[in-house]
């Protein structure tokens, strides 16, 4: 189904509309699950801006990871523009986490995600947020999918170390655990 | 290796943590304003121009020298120093991003008014000298941040690459917005003065 690109005639404002039917939803969510409203309604209106303007480029094939890619990109830019505003004012160390990232209900997972590598914390949370397959997250990183499977893989696993994940119904104990750890 | 029943584990628990969890049955109903919004927003241009734009700013050294009132001398001026009896033409400098490194202009808006708007420092000015790695404006309009006469833009290399952007030429006008350090905006802040580029500026420093 190829709601955007459909026919060539038809005019840019319908191929648009049709676009923000498909991508308007998930691009939102995934602002919403990586800053606060406030600058994920102001990125929200950038990307949008943006897809306007690449309308061309729009790939043939699902425009959902396409757009997020743009989403992410306007993203970054938000914050390095926010990052500037504030540098005169206070001398930020290493910040771990960007400040506006929403707070999870989860505090150990909250922590966990944190304690992450950036682009490890990204490629978890476009596997189990955006739900979104290795290729689609290739699209939105700029990477090859297979670059994906394999640093999502090890990713996953940091997660699960930092979280120390263990078997719920463990019942063998140590010795199973340790098992499990040696990745 | 992380055991498939982890890998669910995690899942589960990720999801249970999402903090955008439900989807709307349909579309939202701010679609249609965010559209129209959009659409509005920007002049229509046409598939095959392309419109050149900077590559996002990158870290720059700061080199602002006092901005306003009266007449301060720029920092690479020897002899000068501090405010002059008889004020000749006050000149600021601001900073261009140096430097390369591979940044994709592609996530680039062409304008926003509301980070525009955020911008301390915003003026309107023409070219009357393009160096080896400066650029020295006229001003002709300060829409916020300073009054002086001129203004140079310091640790500018025309030869970048990496910033797919406009160019700096004698003679012609431009529209600059810079953050308080000093650092020139990109990314659409600051371009060629068009007619939409200065409506932006208008409106983004009206009151």
């Amino acid at each position: 189904m190829d709601l955007v690109n459909d026919r060539p005639s038809t005019s840019r404002e319908d191929r648009f509309t049709g676009l923000a039917q498909v991508v308007a939803d998930p691009v939102q969510r995934y602002l919403v699950r990586r800053t606060d409203p406030d600058t994920a309604q102001d990125v929200l209106a950038d990307t949008f801006l943006v897809l306007w303007r690449r309308l061309d480029d729009l790939p043939h094939d699902d425009p959902v990871p396409w757009s997020i890619a743009v989403a992410r990109g306007c993203l970054a830019n938000a914050r390095r523009a926010a990052r500037r505003q504030q540098r005169l004012v206070q001398r930020l160390g290493q910040q771990p986490r960007d400040p506006g990232q929403p707070v999870l209900d989860d505090a150990d997972l909250h922590d966990a995600l944190g304690r992450l590598p950036e682009q490890d914390r990204e490629l978890v949370q476009l596997w189990a947020w955006e739900q979104l397959a290795p290729q689609e997250i290739a699209v939105v990183l700029g990477v090859t999918p297979n670059a994906v499977r394999i640093r999502l893989h090890r990713a996953r696993a940091k997660l699960a170390e930092l979280l120390d994940v263990r078997h719920e119904d463990d019942g063998a104990g140590q010795e199973q655990v340790k098992e499990r750890r040696r990745w | 290796m992380v055991s498939d029943e982890t890998e669910d584990q995690l899942l589960r628990r990720m999801r249970a943590a999402d903090p955008a969890p439900l989807a709307p049955p349909s579309a939202p109903s701010w679609i249609p304003d965010l559209m129209e919004a959009t659409m509005s927003t920007v002049p229509e241009t046409g598939p095959t121009s392309r419109v050149r734009r900077w590559a996002p700013a990158l870290a720059a050294a700061a080199l602002v020298a006092a901005v306003g009132g009266g007449a301060y001398a720029v920092l690479d001026d020897d002899r000068e120093a501090g405010p002059r009896a008889t004020p000749e033409a006050s000149t600021t400098t601001l900073a261009l991003p140096g430097g390369g490194g591979a940044v994709s202009s592609s996530s680039c808006v062409q304008f926003d008014v509301e980070f525009l708007r955020a911008m301390p420092i915003a003026l309107s000015g023409t070219a009357t000298e393009v160096g080896a790695d400066t650029v020295t404006l006229e001003v002709d309009r300060w829409y916020q941040g300073g009054d002086a006469d001129v203004v140079r833009l310091a640790n500018f290399d025309p030869t970048n690459s990496s910033l797919d952007g406009f160019v700096f030429e004698q003679g012609q006008r431009y529209l600059i917005s810079a953050s308080e350090d000093g650092t020139v905006s990109f990314c659409g802040f600051s371009g060629p003065w068009t007619a939409s580029l200065a409506a932006a500026f208008d409106e983004a420093f009206a009151s």
